[in-house]
């Protein structure tokens, strides 16, 4: 597996479970707005130092091949099919939360929906990247 | 898993070998790629830029169909 796909994997999975439990958490527990702000802000924390770690690992893994963290073409045109991906999960996003607005839930079950569908975007995102460069862009 | 092919064939790996036995990471840093988009390509999973196929074809010192074909 390639550095970048390899990073983008990591991202994949940290995303996913960090804000797994993130919403495991806040739906089951959290009573007010306020109180998932702090959560969303721990989960945020918890995702950049995880990240950071297991990118400093995966540096050092692929410290001696030459020239892969460099983009070329491939990996311009993965990232550019990825982040449509991701656009199209985040654009259906972004027309349900009105719908579920106009049903009357709760500002927290809105905020969060609107939350787990950029976490589903990102998710989308960076995992697109994994599988077009094990199949091909 | 299923490959996404495509339908641009290459005779790359026949001519890195018969340009003594060039490594992917030697033609990779002769054309300005990396090593696993030269694997994408020997594996048919990806279809270089023009540009690119260009410069592959003039590191083997022959035309680009002596390299790349279009199979479709």
């Amino acid at each position: 597996m390639s550095f970048r796909a390899r990073s983008a994997a990591i991202t994949t999975a940290a995303i996913a479970v960090i804000f797994a439990v993130y919403f495991a958490w806040s739906l089951a527990r959290t009573r007010s707005t306020a109180d998932s702000l702090v959560e969303f802000v721990v989960a945020i924390i918890v995702l950049t130092v995880v990240i950071t770690a297991f990118e400093i690992v995966v540096a050092i893994v692929h410290r001696r091949r030459r020239g892969e963290r460099l983009a070329d073409e491939r990996d311009s045109l993965i990232s550019a099919r990825s982040a449509r991906n991701g656009y199209f999960t985040l654009l259906a996003g972004i027309w349900m939360t009105p719908i579920l607005a106009l049903t009357g839930a709760p500002g927290l079950i809105i905020a969060n929906f609107t939350l787990g569908m950029i976490v589903l975007a990102e998710i989308v995102n960076f995992g697109s990247r994994v599988v077009y460069d094990a199949r091909g862009a | 898993m299923k490959v996404a092919g495509t339908a641009v064939t290459n005779t790359l790996r026949a001519h890195r070998f018969a340009n003594g036995e060039m490594t992917q990471q030697q033609l990779a840093d002769k054309v300005g790629l990396t090593r696993q988009t030269i694997i994408a390509i020997e594996q048919g999973r990806y279809a270089p830029s023009l540009e690119a196929a260009f410069r592959i074809a003039r590191v083997f010192g022959v035309g680009l169909e002596a390299v790349f074909q279009f199979s479709a």
